[in-house]
C-alpha cells in the first residue's frame, strides 16, 4: 500500500486514525495494539508471506534484548552478553543477507563459474533494511544498558510503526519508546493533527507532482545507456540532473508524508533532509542526506569502527569502509558498492582538504566569500550529481556511458526528444531545492517535539508556516494537486532499498 | 478571517484547507478541452479507433445512415463498406453504413459513441450487437472518453469502478486542457488533419488496423482458422469458463448486470428520443447458444436479427472461437444487407420501420 494512492489516503488512514483516537480511550495499551495491528495489516498488504518475517524478526529481537539485558546485568556475565549480542547481529545480518544480497552473491558466483550455479530469484521484503538496522541499533544499546522495554506491544510498534516501516526514517528507540509511554499521545490533539496534515500535505506535492512530474525524463537516459547508445552531453547531463531531482524531491517527499501521517497521529518522528543541495561540502552534505541512516552509520559503524581515534590513516579507512558499506546497503549491487566507496573517497578528500588548509595555514581570504561559498557549492553539488549516476544505473557500464556523455565524450547534439522540457523542469526544481526554505524551515514553529538531529533555521525568505488565509490555499492546493496525480501511482524509490 | 494577525483556530484552518482544496478539484474538473483530443489521446490498440469515430462523425461530411455498436465480435465481424455495398445495391440507393463499434464488453462506451453520432448526425438505423450474456464489467475506456457529467451520472450498482473513475477525472481533465492549450509541449495533434484521415471506413476484419502514433506490427491478415481440435477446445474452455462464473442467486439477478442493462436502456431511449429504428443483432461466439440468455430483455429493444446458423457453426469462417475471420465477416456482410434491405422502407428517403 503506497502512501500516494487513494486506498491509503481514503481507507486505511482514517480507519487507522479513528480505531487509534476511540481505542485509546479505553487504554493507551489499546491504542497502541491498534496501531501496532494496522502496521502489520499496511505491511501485509504489500505482501502477506512476508508479515511472519516481520512479527518473527520483532519477537526474536525482543527476546534477544531481554536475554542480552540479562547477562549484562549479571555482572560477571557480561562476556556471555557480548557473545549473544554477537550472535543475534549475526542472525540479524544473516537475515538480511539471505534476502537482500543472495541473489547478488549467486549472480556473482554464476559470472565466475560461467554457468548457472542456483537460481537467484529471492523476492526482497518490503523495508527489511530499515527494520533490521532499527533492531540491530536497540540490541546494540540493550547491551550497553541503554535499552530494556519491557512493553512487548510498545516495542512491536516501534519495529512495524507503519509511517516509517517501509523507507524509513530509521527510527532509533530513544525517540520512540518515550512517545509510546507518556498518555498525552493517545490524545486527539488537533493542532498537531494540523500540523501534520500540512507537512504531509507538502510531502504529497513533492512526490506526486515534482519528483512523479520530472521522473519521465529519467528513464530514458539510462535506458539508453544500458542498451550500449551512446548518450550526447546534454541528453546525459538532462538525466542525470532530472534523476538527481527526482530522487530528492520523491525520498524527502516520502519522508514529509511519513513525518505527517505520525504527527497526525501525535508522535514525532525524526527528521531525515535538511536541504541536502545547499551543502557546500561533502561533509555538509551528509549532515543533510537521510540523516537518520547518517547517524546510524556514525553510531553503529563508524565509532565502534574506530572512528577518528586511531590516527589519521585508520579514520579514513573507517569512513571509506563505512561509506562502501553504506552504498551496500542501499541494494545488492556493484554500482551501489562504487556509489558508497565514491563518497568514501569524496569525504576523505573532504578532510583531507581541511587538514592541509588548517595545518599549512592556506590564506583563502582574498577570495571573496560568495566566490568562496559559491565553488564549494558547485564542486559538492557535481560531485554528489556524478555519485547519483552510479547510484540510478543498473550495471557499471551503463553507469560509465552516462558518465562519458556528460563529459562530452559522444557529442554535443542532443539526441532525445522535448530536451527543452527537460531542462525548464531541472530549473523549476534545482530553484526550489536551492532558494526555498526546506519543509521543517516551513513548519518549525509548529514541530514541538520532533526530534532535531540538526538545528531547525527558520525559513531565510520570510516562508514560515501560520494558520492563516495564504497558508490555507497553499496548502489546499498542494493537497489539490497530490490527490489529482494520485491515480497514476509511483512506488517511492527508496522502497527499493 | 485572519484578525489582528493572529493565527486561525486548527478547526477553522482545516475546515478551510479542505473546502478550497474541494474547490481546486471541482474547479479543475470544470477545465475546458479539445473533445477530439479527448477521443484522439486514446492509443492502446483495442481503442485506438476512437480517434477516428470522433472525425467520422464530426469532421467527414459524408452521411451516417446506419450505425452498429458492439464489441470486438462487430469490430472483426463487420466489414462497414462491404455491409454499405451490398446494401446499396440491394436497396438501389445510396447508403452509408459505419461501423461504432470498440473492442471489450461494456456498454457504456458504445452508449456514448452511439449518442456522440446520432445527436450530431442524421442517423437512421442503430444496430447493437448482443452475445449470449450481458458482461458485468463496464468498459475500461469510459473513464478517459465520458464528460465528467457522464461519470457523475454512471450507475452505481452494481459499478466497482464509479469512484475511481471518478478520481481519474481531475487529473484527465488537467492533462486534457494543458495538452489543448499547448499542443507542442505535449506532442500533441491540434485537430483533425485532412491527410492523415483514414477515409469513411475503418475495417478491422481483414487485419486490425493501428493508427499512425501507435501502428500495429507486423499486419496480421485475419484469413486463417483454427484447426477444428484447437477449436473444439477453445469452445469447451470459453463454454467452462462461462459456466464456472459465478452468478448471484436468481432473486438478485436484476442487479447481476444492472450497470450494462441500464445503459441499454439508455442506448433505446436515445434512439426513440431522435427517432432513430433500433435492431439488435445476436452476435455470438463459434457454436454457441442460439439465443442469448437475455433474450426477454433484448426482444423488448428491437426486433432480433439472428444470423444464418451454418454461419456460426461453419468453423472455417472464424479467426478464432469469439471471433468471425474475413471470410466470415463477408458472409456475414452478404446476410447483414438482406436485413438491412428487407426492413427498408420503400420510398426516397432512407428509412427503417421503428419497433416498439
Amino acid at each position: 500500500m503506497l502512501f500516494n494512492s487513494f486506498v491509503f489516503i481514503f481507507a486505511f488512514l482514517p480507519l487507522t486514525l479513528v480505531g487509534f483516537f476511540v481505542l485509546s480511550r479505553i487504554s493507551p495499551g489499546c491504542g497502541a495494539t491498534w496501531l501496532a495491528f494496522t502496521s502489520i495489516v499496511f505491511y501485509g498488504a504489500w505482501d502477506i508471506r512476508y508479515v511472519p518475517l516481520l512479527i518473527g524478526s520483532a519477537a526474536f529481537n525482543f527476546a534477544a534484548a531481554k536475554g542480552i539485558v540479562y547477562f549484562v546485568t549479571c555482572g560477571r556475565r557480561r562476556e556471555i552478553g557480548h557473545v549473544f549480542l554477537a550472535v543475534t547481529i549475526a542472525a540479524n545480518l544473516a537475515l538480511l543477507g539471505y534476502f537482500k544480497y543472495g541473489g547478488f552473491f549467486l549472480e556473482n558466483i554464476d559470472h565466475l563459474l560461467g554457468r548457472p550455479f542456483a537460481d537467484p530469484r529471492i523476492i526482497l521484503p518490503l523495508g527489511i533494511s530499515f527494520f533490521t538496522f532499527t533492531q540491530i541499533a536497540y540490541l546494540v544499546d540493550a547491551w550497553k544498558g541503554r535499552a530494556n522495554e519491557r512493553n512487548l506491544i510498545h516495542y512491536v510498534l516501534f519495529v512495524t510503526y507503519f509511517p516509517h516501516l517501509i523507507a524509513g526514517p530509521i527510527l532509533h528507540h530513544s525517540e520512540m519508546m518515550p512517545q509510546f509511554r507518556i498518555p498525552a499521545t493517545y490524545r486527539f490533539d488537533l493542532e498537531k493533527f494540523t500540523t501534520g496534515l500540512c507537512i504531509f500535505s507538502i510531502g504529497l506535492f513533492k512526490k506526486v507532482v515534482l519528483a512523479d512530474g520530472i521522473a519521465k525524463f529519467v528513464a530514458p537516459v539510462f535506458d539508453s545507456a544500458e542498451r550500449g547508445i551512446a548518450v550526447s552531453l546534454p541528453d546525459a547531463w538532462g538525466g542525470a540532473l532530472a534523476y538527481t531531482f527526482q530522487l530528492y524531491f520523491d525520498f524527502s517527499g516520502y519522508c514529509d508524508m511519513a513525518i505527517g501521517l505520525s504527527f497526525l497521529i501525535g508522535i514525532a518522528l525524526p527528521l531525515n533532509f535538511d536541504s541536502p543541495y545547499k551543502a557546500t561540502s561533502i561533509i555538509a552534505f551528509w549532515r543533510r542526506w537521510h540523516m537518520t541512516l547518517s547517524r546510524f552509520l556514525r553510531d553503529y559503524l563508524y565509532i565502534p569502527l574506530g572512528g577518528n581515534r586511531h590516527g589519521s590513516v585508520r579514520r579514513y579507512a573507517n569512513l571509506f569502509a563505512t561509506m562502501t558499506i553504506g552504498g551496500l546497503w542501499h541494494g545488492a549491487g556493484w554500482t551501489f558498492v562504487a556509489w558508497g566507496a565514491l563518497h568514501g573517497a569524496y569525504l576523505w578528500i573532504n578532510h583531507a582538504w581541511s587538514t592541509t588548509a588548517r595545518t599549512t595555514r592556506i590564506d583563502l581570504t582574498s577570495v571573496p566569500p560568495p566566490v568562496r561559498s559559491a565553488v564549494a557549492w558547485l564542486t559538492t553539488f557535481l560531485a554528489v550529481v556524478v555519485g547519483w549516476v552510479l547510484f540510478r544505473a543498473h550495471t557499471i557500464a551503463g553507469a560509465s556511458d552516462v558518465l562519458a556523455g556528460m563529459t562530452g565524450l559522444h557529442g554535443i547534439a542532443p539526441g532525445l526528444s522535448r530536451p527543452g522540457a527537460v531542462w525548464g523542469w531541472c530549473t523549476a526544481l534545482g530553484a526550489i531545492a536551492l532558494l526555498l526554505p526546506n519543509t521543517q524551515e516551513i513548519m518549525h514553529r509548529h514541530l514541538s517535539g520532533i526530534t532535531r538531529p540538526t538545528t531547525i533555521r527558520s525559513s531565510p525568505l520570510a516562508l514560515v508556516f501560520r494558520r492563516s488565509v495564504p497558508w490555507a490555499a497553499a496548502i489546499a492546493t498542494m493537497l489539490g494537486a497530490g490527490l489529482i496525480g494520485l491515480p497514476q501511482p509511483t512506488s517511492f524509490l527508496y522502497f527499493n532499498f | 478571517m485572519t484578525v489582528k494577525g493572529r493565527d486561525l483556530t486548527p478547526k477553522r484552518f482545516i475546515t478551510l484547507t479542505v473546502m478550497l482544496m474541494l474547490a481546486i478539484v471541482v474547479g479543475v474538473c470544470v477545465l475546458p478541452h479539445s473533445r477530439h483530443l479527448r477521443f484522439a489521446s486514446l492509443q492502446e490498440p483495442t481503442v485506438v479507433k476512437l480517434g477516428w469515430l470522433y472525425e467520422r462523425i464530426h469532421d467527414d461530411p459524408t452521411p451516417i445512415d446506419i450505425i452498429f455498436i458492439g464489441s470486438s465480435h462487430t469490430v472483426f465481424g463487420v466489414d462497414s463498406a462491404e455491409v454499405e455495398r451490398r446494401a446499396r445495391l440491394l436497396i438501389g440507393q445510396d447508403v452509408h453504413v459505419v461501423n461504432f463499434a470498440v473492442q471489450h464488453l461494456g456498454r457504456d462506451v458504445p452508449w456514448l459513441l452511439a449518442r456522440e453520432a446520432i445527436e450530431a448526425r442524421n442517423v437512421k438505423l442503430l444496430v447493437v450487437e448482443v452475445t449470449e450474456d450481458e458482461s458485468r464489467a463496464l468498459h475500461p475506456a469510459f473513464a478517459s472518453l465520458a464528460d465528467p457529467s457522464d461519470l457523475i451520472d454512471a450507475p452505481l450498482l452494481i459499478n466497482p469502478s464509479y469512484f475511481s473513475e471518478l478520481a481519474e477525472l481531475p487529473s484527465r481533465q488537467i492533462s486534457l486542457f494543458l495538452r489543448t492549450m499547448l499542443p507542442g509541449a505535449f506532442d500533441a495533434a491540434p485537430g483533425f488533419n485532412p491527410i492523415q484521415y483514414r477515409g469513411a471506413h475503418w475495417d478491422d476484419t481483414w487485419a486490425q488496423e493501428g493508427s499512425i502514433v501507435a501502428p500495429i506490427h507486423p499486419v496480421v491478415p485475419r484469413i486463417t482458422s483454427p484447426s477444428a481440435t484447437k477449436m473444439e477446445n477453445e469452445r469447451v474452455h470459453w463454454a467452462r469458463l462461462t459456466s464456472n462464473k459465478l452468478s448471484l442467486p436468481s432473486s438478485l439477478s436484476w442487479l447481476e448486470w444492472r450497470a450494462n442493462l441500464q445503459y441499454i436502456d439508455r442506448i433505446v431511449a436515445l434512439a426513440r428520443r431522435h427517432g432513430v429504428a433500433l435492431r439488435v443483432l445476436y452476435l455470438p461466439s463459434y457454436h454457441s447458444a442460439t439465443h442469448p440468455t437475455q433474450v426477454a430483455v433484448y426482444e423488448k429493444l428491437g426486433l432480433m436479427w439472428y444470423p444464418p446458423p451454418e454461419l456460426l457453426a461453419d468453423r472455417l469462417l472464424w479467426n478464432d472461437v469469439n471471433h468471425l475471420n474475413y471470410y466470415g465477416s463477408l458472409v456475414l456482410a452478404s446476410w447483414l444487407a438482406k436485413c438491412i434491405a428487407k426492413e427498408h422502407i420503400p420510398g426516397a428517403q432512407l428509412a427503417w420501420h421503428s419497433f416498439q
